[in-house]
């Protein structure tokens, strides 16, 4: 199948929505679909397009049974789904987490429980799977979880990644702090204003975390130095971690 | 009454919170969309028993790749819809040879004139509600727009999920006909639907 040609990739994407690829077409092209950045673009634009006509379908309420067979098949997603589903630390922090946070329990405190400890560079997650060693925090506000912040430990940038949407409102930005037991807020950088993406560092995470005991947001003006303290409350905040 | 950008964004909070383990979350969304999407895989497939049957297979995959919504890349009811339409569209599609003999669209009326349901207008379904009207009624005023040959054949395969040789059958004309007529059609939409973005934009 070639998708190197835009209108080829544009016509097979509407007839992939629309409904009428199918057989062996249908199937090579799901598979592009799963690794290729390009086509994932190209369909999501024709679902922008499509989908609302469906929007006017309607049935009634599905019987109960519907409920308690989608229950009884909900379970925590095997290594190799959550990887090819792309949100393996959503659900690698959401599965061990949500459960004590909801109980009060500390994130980092929780992790050292579930995570078997190892010296080495790599955490062993399963057997021949590994995870690279990271900083990560689970930001939340009163209404629960909001922004999953996640740092090599000895790279230089925070990756984004939003639960719920948040801004900071007409000429504002958000910024992200790293909190200690024991001295001030230190700014580690403004968050992208889609609220997704990457933060640059000024120093490796493990310099600049290695004693955080949590991160937070705050809103602040955009432009100049980095705040010294941040101009109001935290309008996020939770546990920094350490995975390894 | 609720607006649909706070419909919206209590759809994202559930995917949120789904994608988080939340089941009594994730019970919500399902509280709230599952007539929706119920309705889009009945009328793909047909069949009330099998159509709840798939119902759950789209619901766990949304559980599953919860994690992986991106809130910039889709209106979270889109979303949902689109794994409720591909899910059916897989379930029929790795039966179409069985059933081929027994098509009998629904979207089909004598003259041929429409196939488009008739919105219910007077009493808009609450998930017509969660979603963006605008959208809805952009694309249902471009599909006024095509000839009517290539409006019927992009209904029936959108609704009903004809196949290009299940159209052909139906409409009683050559494939290459149909086939030209779908992609001309979906190329006419997309140009009269992008116009109507820019002007939006304005």
């Amino acid at each position: 199948m070639n998708i190197d040609r835009p209108e080829l990739l544009d016509r097979l994407a509407s007839e992939y929505v629309v409904g009428t690829l199918q057989g062996g077409a249908r199937r090579r092209f799901q598979r592009l679909l799963r690794r290729d950045a390009s086509v994932q673009r190209a369909v999501q634009s024709w679902e922008r397009r499509l989908t609302p006509l469906a929007a006017q379908l309607s049935a009634p309420m599905p019987s109960a049974r519907v409920w308690t067979g989608i229950q009884a098949r909900l379970r925590p997603a095997s290594p190799e789904e959550v990887r090819a589903s792309g949100g393996w630390l959503a659900r690698f922090i959401g599965w061990r987490i949500a459960g004590a946070l909801a109980a009060g329990v500390v994130l980092g405190v929780a992790l050292m429980q579930v995570l078997p400890i190892a010296q080495t560079e790599r955490v062993a997650v399963a057997p021949g799977r590994t995870l690279p060693e990271i900083y990560a925090g689970f930001l939340q506000d009163a209404q629960g979880p909001v922004m999953l912040i996640s740092s090599p430990r000895h790279g230089k940038t925070v990756d984004v990644k939003l639960v719920r949407s948040v801004t900071a409102g007409p000429g504002r930005v958000l910024e992200l702090w790293a909190l200690f037991p024991d001295k001030p807020p230190l700014p580690l950088g403004v968050v992208p204003a889609s609220g997704k993406g990457q933060v640059a560092l000024t120093a490796s995470a493990e310099q600049l975390l290695a004693s955080a005991n949590e991160l937070a947001v705050s809103i602040e003006r955009p432009n100049g130095p980095p705040p010294e303290r941040p101009s109001g409350s935290f309008i996020l905040r939770g546990p920094c971690a350490k995975f390894w | 009454m609720t607006s649909d950008a706070e419909g919206s964004a209590r759809l994202k909070r559930w995917i949120g919170r789904a994608a988080l383990g939340d089941q009594a979350a994730f019970q919500q969304l399902y509280q709230a969309t599952a007539r929706c999407l119920l309705g889009i895989v009945l009328r793909l497939l047909r069949d009330p028993a099998w159509a709840e049957e798939v119902l759950q297979e789209v619901y766990v995959a949304v559980w599953r790749s919860a994690p992986a919504y991106a809130v910039e890349r889709s209106q979270p009811m889109t979303w949902l819809m689109a794994i409720a339409r591909n899910k059916a569209l897989d379930a029929l599609r790795s039966t179409s040879a069985e059933r081929a003999a027994l098509v009998q669209p629904a979207a089909f009326d004598e003259d041929g004139e429409t196939a488009l349901p008739e919105a219910v207008d007077e009493s808009p379904s609450p998930l017509l509600q969660l979603l963006e009207g605008a959208q809805a009624a952009r694309v249902k005023g471009c599909m006024q727009g095509l000839e009517a040959a290539q409006r019927q054949a992009i209904a029936l395969a959108f609704y009903d999920g004809l196949t290009h040789a299940e159209l052909a059958s139906h409409l009683r004309q050559p494939l290459g006909t149909v086939k030209a007529w779908i992609r001309r059609g979906l190329e006419r939409l997309k140009k009269c639907m992008d116009v109507g973005l820019e002007e939006t934009a304005r």
